[in-house]
C-alpha cells in the first residue's frame, strides 16, 4: 500500500488547482443614453441611484461639466463632436432585504452647432420655429432665408416654410446628415443670430417578427397575448406574420390551408418547437414578454440600407399583383431575398387551445432574391387571393427583405389592403 | 486517386505481406439513399473501409470513410477511426479513438454510434493496470475536437451545433477477496468550449449587441460505484456529482428602454452549477422468477423552460459523456419504439420493474412497468417520480409472452403507453395501446424459415388545461405488418408496410396513409452480404442507450454493402 503514497502528494497538488475559469464580469444593470447638446447651451442630466464613481471621463475639448454631484450632471457643449461620460453607480433593489444592485450608466453626447432634427427617408418632420426664435425675431421679421450648409439645394432633404404659422417643414429624400441655416430679415438686414438645425437623415427600420404557432398549442396564447402587446406599443415600427404549423393540433385549418409555404419557411430555421418566435431571423427561445419588447426596440434602433416604397396593389380575379420599389440609395447588397405576403386578420376557430381569434395569419407568399442591389429596383410580386377575400379580414399585405447569408431581415413593410 | 482508394491499397498491401502468422481482418461496408424525405432530396453514400491486425499482444484497428454525404452528419473523407491496443497479463494500454465507461455511465460514456451520428469517444490514451493483486485501476485523458450536438426532438440531418472538450478521468476497482462486493470510486476533470449568445452593451456604437461567443466550462465529477452480490440477488448502487464553472456567466438578460436609451439587465448572473446522479439496480432471482428493479434519479443539469428551448446552451445541459442507464426498456417493436421516452439526463427520476417468468419448456413471460417525470422545480426535487401533468411525465406497462419451439417461435404483448408534454397553463397528453398479436417465425424444414409480424396501435391525444378543463384531441390507428421469407440463411426477401390515420402525418388528401416496401437480402458467399430495399418507409423515432433521433418518412432505394475478409 504504501508505495501508493506517491499518488497523495499528487491528488492534493489537482485539489489545490484553481480549476474554475477567469470568470467574465457582468454589470447586474448596464444602460447608455444618447444626449444631444447645442454648443454654448447648458444641458441637466439626471440619473437616480446612489455611490457614484466616475468610470471614464468626457473629452472636455468637446464639453464642459460645469457640476457634477450625485448622479446631477450640468453640462455645456464647447465644439461638434461626441463623447462618452460613464458612470459606476448602484441602484435600490425593489426586494425587501435584497443588496443594492451594482450599475454603469454611460452617456454618450452628442455635441452639433445647430439643434437637432431627426427625420426618416420619404417622411417630413414638422418645426414650429415659434419655440426658437426671439420676440424680436417673431415680430419684426418680413423675409427668411432658408439654405442647407451645403448649399441652396441638399441631395437629403428638401423643406417648405410658411411665414404667417413660421412653420418648417423638413422632408427626408437620401439618408445622410445636413446643416440647415435660417437666417431671419428685416428689409436688407438680418435679425439677431441665424437658427442653425443639424438634420440627420436615415431609413425607417421597421422590426419583423416571424411567429410559428398551431391552434393546439398550450403555451401560444400566452405567446400570442405579448406580440398583441408588443404589435400595440410599437405600431410604427413592428410587423407581424403568424404562420400555423402542423403540430400539436394537425387539424389547424389555418395549416392545412397553405402548409407548404409554412414547412419551407419552418424548415428555413429548424423550428421544431411551437410557440417559435423569430425576430429579424434569429430564433428567440425565451418566453418572456420583456425580453421580446426589448429585443424589439433594439433591433428598432439599428440602421438598415434599404428602404422599401409603397406597395401598388391591382387586382385580378384571383391574385394580387404587386409592385414596390427599393432603393438602398449609395450603398451596395448583395445575396438578399425580397419576400411579399398577404396575412388575413380576424380569423373566428376555436382551437383546441383556448384561442379563439387568429390575427396576421400567412395566406400565401412568394419570394425572389437579388444578387446585388445598388440604388433603385422596382419589385413584381403576384400572390393568390386569399379564398375569403372581399368577404373576411381586414387583409394585409407584408414585404421584406431578408439577407441570404445569415438570414437577417434588413427590412419590412405592412401595408393594410382593406 | 482518391483518397478512399489509396487508403484501401495502403491497408491492403501491408496486411497481405504480413499476413503469415498474424490474425488480420480486412472489410468494407457501403450505404447508398437515393430517394426523398418530406418533398426533399434525401440521398446519401456511404463508405467504410477497415482493416484490423493482431501481432501477439498488439493490436491495430484503422477505419477510413468516404461519406458523400452520410445518412447523418456532415460530408466526410478521411480517418474514421484509429486504435492502437497493447494487452499485457496485468496492465493494457490504449490509443487512438478511446470508448470507455466509468461505473455504468452516470458520470462517464464514452461511445460511437454511426447510425444516429453520435460520437462523445475522445482522441487520447487510456492505461489500465491490476494492483495488489484483485483490484483494477484505469487512466485516461485526451480531446474531442468536434463533437456534434442534436436537439432531443430534432428531425435534422446536420447538427445543431459542435463544442469541443478535453478531459481526463482516474478509475478505481475494488473487489472483495471473498468476491461479495466490489467498489468504484472515480474522478473526472474535464473542459469545454462551445459556443454562446450573449448580449453586452456597446457603448461605442451606443447600443445593445448580441454576439456568439465562446463559453469555457470546467468541470469536475466525482462518484462511486458499489456491487453487492448475494445468494440469489445483486445490487449495485452509483452516485455522482457534477460542479461546473464558466466564464460567461449563465444569466436571464433583458433589454429595457429608456428615454434615448437602453438597459440591458442581467438577472442573476450564475458563474457555476452543481448536479447530481444516483442509479440503483437490483436483480433478484429466486427458483421461479426473476426480477430487476432499476431505479433512477438525474439531476444533472435541471433548466428552466427557456433553457430547455435552446439547444445551443450547453453550459446547464448535462455533459456529452453523462449517461447512465435509461431506465426504460429499448423496443424492437417498432409501433412501440416510436413512442418511447428521450431520457433527459438533466432532470428525470425513474423506476422500472420487470419480472421474468418461466412458464414451461416452451414458453415465459415478461411483465414490464416503468414511469419517468421531471424533478419538482420548487427546490426540493423529490425522490420519485410523479405524474403531476405540469412535469412531462411518462409511464409504459407491457406483458409480453414468448413460445419458442422446434419449428415455431412466437410472441405476443399488450401495452400501454402515456406521455405528456407539459406546457405553462396545459399538457397534451398521448395515450397509445399496443397489440402485437403475431411476432412468428415457423421453420417448415431446416432451409426455410417464414415469419411474420403483426403490431397494432390506437392512439388518443387530447389537451388539458391546469385548471382541469380537458380540451377535445383526437384518435387514430395504426398498424406495422412484416412479412418474410428466408431460405438457407443466404437468400431472404420482406415486405414491410405501414399505415396510419394519424393526422399529423398527412401528406395529401387520404385519410388512410399507407407506407409499403420491399426488401431483398443476398450472402452469395462467405462474409459478403447484400441488401436493398425500395418503396416507402414512415420513419419514427431511433433511440440507443438514451439519445434518439426522429426519422421522416422516407421514400426511395437503399442499398448496403458489407464485405468481410
Amino acid at each position: 500500500m504504501r508505495k501508493y503514497l506517491f499518488l497523495l502528494p499528487f491528488v492534493l497538488f489537482i485539489t489545490s488547482c484553481d480549476w474554475k475559469p477567469e470568470p467574465i464580469e457582468v454589470i447586474p444593470y448596464d444602460s447608455f443614453r444618447k444626449i444631444d447638446i447645442v454648443v454654448g447651451i447648458k444641458t441637466i442630466i439626471e440619473v437616480e441611484g446612489n455611490d457614484f464613481t466616475v468610470d471614464s471621463s468626457v473629452d472636455t475639448s468637446i464639453v464642459e461639466i460645469i457640476s457634477n454631484d450625485s448622479g446631477r450632471i450640468e453640462i455645456i457643449g464647447r465644439v461638434p463632436g461626441q463623447t462618452k461620460l460613464s458612470y459606476n453607480y448602484y441602484i435600490s433593489s425593489e426586494l425587501e432585504g435584497e443588496n443594492d444592485l451594482a450599475a454603469r450608466m454611460v452617456l454618450i453626447f452628442e455635441v452639433t452647432n445647430g439643434f437637432p432634427l431627426r427625420v426618416n427617408v420619404e417622411d417630413s418632420v414638422k418645426v414650429n420655429l415659434d419655440a426658437f426664435v426671439d420676440s424680436i425675431q417673431r415680430v419684426s421679421h418680413d423675409s427668411v432665408d432658408i439654405r442647407f450648409s451645403s448649399g441652396l439645394v441638399s441631395a437629403h432633404n428638401t423643406v417648405t416654410y410658411d411665414m404667417d404659422s413660421l412653420e418648417l417643414v423638413v422632408h427626408g429624400d437620401t439618408p445622410g446628415r445636413e446643416g440647415l441655416i435660417v437666417t431671419f430679415f428685416q428689409q436688407s438686414d438680418t435679425l439677431g443670430e441665424p437658427l442653425i438645425f443639424d438634420i440627420a437623415t436615415r431609413i425607417h427600420k421597421v422590426v419583423l417578427a416571424e411567429f410559428y404557432t398551431n391552434t393546439g398549442c398550450v403555451n401560444c396564447p400566452e405567446a400570442n397575448h405579448y406580440l398583441d402587446n408588443i404589435s400595440a406599443e410599437f405600431i410604427d415600427d413592428f410587423t407581424l406574420v403568424r404562420y400555423h404549423v402542423n403540430w400539436t393540433d394537425p387539424f389547424d385549418p389555418m395549416n392545412l390551408y397553405n402548409p407548404g409555404d409554412v414547412e419551407s419557411r419552418r424548415a428555413y430555421y429548424n423550428i421544431f418547437a411551437a410557440p417559435g418566435f423569430v425576430l429579424e431571423g434569429t430564433l428567440i427561445t425565451s418566453l418572456d414578454e420583456d425580453d421580446w419588447s426589448g429585443r424589439v426596440f433594439n433591433a428598432s434602433q439599428g440602421l438598415t440600407p434599404v428602404y422599401i416604397g409603397p406597395i401598388d396593389v391591382l387586382e385580378s380575379v384571383d391574385s394580387l399583383h404587386l409592385e414596390f420599389e427599393l432603393n438602398s440609395f449609395s450603398s451596395s447588397l448583395t445575396d438578399i431575398t425580397i419576400w411579399s405576403l398577404v396575412m388575413e386578420d380576424s380569423i373566428e376557430y376555436a382551437g383546441s387551445n383556448g384561442e379563439t381569434l387568429h390575427m396576421d395569419v400567412m395566406r400565401d407568399m412568394t419570394s425572389n432574391p437579388i444578387s446585388v442591389l445598388i440604388g433603385l429596383s422596382t419589385i413584381q410580386h403576384s400572390l393568390k387571393k386569399p379564398d375569403d377575400y372581399g368577404t373576411a379580414g381586414p387583409m394585409n399585405l407584408l414585404v421584406f427583405v431578408q439577407a441570404d447569408s445569415d438570414k437577417s431581415v434588413l427590412q419590412s413593410r405592412k401595408q393594410n389592403l382593406y | 486517386m482518391s483518397l478512399f482508394f489509396r487508403t484501401l491499397i495502403l491497408l491492403a498491401i501491408p496486411l497481405g505481406l504480413i499476413a503469415e502468422g498474424v490474425s488480420w481482418n480486412l472489410g468494407l461496408k457501403s450505404n447508398l439513399g437515393r430517394g426523398e424525405q418530406v418533398g426533399t432530396d434525401y440521398n446519401y453514400f456511404e463508405n467504410f473501409i477497415s482493416g484490423s491486425i493482431e501481432v501477439g499482444q498488439w493490436y491495430l484497428d484503422l477505419s477510413v470513410e468516404s461519406s458523400q454525404p452520410p445518412e447523418y452528419g456532415f460530408e466526410y473523407q478521411g480517418i474514421d477511426r484509429f486504435f492502437l491496443s497493447y494487452i499485457g497479463n496485468a496492465r493494457s494500454l490504449e490509443i487512438g479513438d478511446i470508448s470507455a465507461v466509468f461505473g455504468r455511465g452516470l458520470a462517464l460514456n464514452l461511445d460511437e454510434n454511426q447510425a444516429i451520428d453520435f460520437d462523445n469517444e475522445i482522441m487520447g490514451l487510456r492505461y489500465s493496470s491490476v494492483f495488489m493483486e484483485n483490484h483494477e485501476f484505469d487512466l485516461l485523458a485526451g480531446f474531442k475536437k468536434e463533437y456534434r450536438f442534436y436537439s432531443p426532438s430534432s428531425d435534422l440531418r446536420e447538427p445543431d451545433g459542435m463544442a469541443g472538450y478535453e478531459l481526463a478521468g482516474a478509475e478505481a476497482t475494488f473487489n472483495s477477496e471473498s468476491g461479495v462486493w466490489s467498489f468504484i470510486p472515480y474522478l473526472i476533470a474535464s473542459r469545454m468550449q462551445s459556443d454562446f449568445v450573449w448580449q453586452e452593451l456597446d457603448a461605442d456604437k451606443g447600443a445593445v449587441v448580441t454576439d456568439t461567443v465562446t463559453q469555457n466550462m470546467n468541470a469536475i465529477q466525482a462518484g462511486w460505484g458499489q456491487s453487492i452480490y448475494g445468494e440469489n440477488w445483486d445490487l449495485y448502487l452509483e452516485y455522482n456529482k457534477t460542479w461546473k464553472a464558466f466564464d460567461y456567466p449563465v444569466s436571464n438578460q433583458s433589454i429595457q428602454h429608456l428615454e434615448n436609451g437602453q438597459s440591458l439587465i442581467s438577472d442573476d448572473p450564475n458563474y457555476g452549477q452543481e448536479g447530481q446522479a444516483f442509479n440503483l439496480q437490483l436483480n433478484w432471482f429466486p427458483e421461479w422468477f426473476t426480477t430487476l428493479f432499476e431505479y433512477k434519479r438525474y439531476l444533472n443539469g435541471p433548466e428552466t423552460s427557456s433553457q430547455k428551448r435552446n439547444p445551443m446552451l450547453l453550459a446547464t445541459k448535462p455533459l456529452p459523456w453523462q449517461m447512465g442507464p435509461t431506465g426504460i426498456r429499448e423496443h424492437d417493436i417498432s409501433l412501440l419504439g416510436n413512442v418511447t421516452h428521450p431520457v433527459d439526463y438533466g432532470d428525470e427520476l425513474g423506476w422500472n420493474l420487470e419480472m421474468r417468468k418461466t412458464l414451461s419448456d416452451s414458453w415465459s413471460m415478461v411483465i414490464n412497468g416503468a414511469q419517468t417525470s421531471q424533478s419538482s422545480p420548487d427546490g426540493a426535487p423529490g425522490i420519485l417520480p410523479t405524474q403531476d401533468l405540469d412535469r412531462n411525465p411518462w409511464q409504459e406497462y407491457y406483458a409480453e409472452f414468448e413460445y419458442s419451439g422446434s419449428r415455431f417461435y412466437q410472441r405476443l404483448l399488450i401495452a400501454y403507453t402515456r406521455s405528456v408534454l407539459s406546457g405553462q397553463s396545459a399538457a397534451e397528453i398521448m395515450e397509445h395501446y399496443t397489440l402485437v398479436p403475431a411476432y412468428l417465425s415457423w421453420h417448415p424444414n431446416e432451409n426455410l424459415v417464414l415469419s411474420t409480424v403483426v403490431e397494432l396501435q390506437t392512439s388518443k391525444v387530447y389537451t388539458e388545461l391546469y385548471a382541469g378543463d380537458v380540451l377535445e384531441g383526437h384518435k387514430f390507428q395504426s398498424g406495422h405488418f412484416i412479412v418474410s421469407a428466408d431460405y438457407e440463411h443466404n437468400y431472404s426477401a420482406a415486405i414491410i408496410w405501414d399505415t396510419s390515420n394519424d393526422p399529423s402525418l398527412m401528406t395529401n388528401d387520404e385519410e388512410i396513409q399507407h407506407w409499403v416496401s420491399g426488401e431483398v437480402s443476398v450472402k452469395p458467399m462467405d462474409g459478403l452480404w447484400l441488401r436493398a430495399s425500395y418503396g416507402k418507409e414512415k420513419g419514427g423515432v431511433r433511440c440507443t442507450g438514451g439519445v434518439c433521433r426522429v426519422l421522416n418518412p422516407f421514400e426511395g432505394f437503399r442499398m448496403a454493402l458489407e464485405w468481410r475478409l
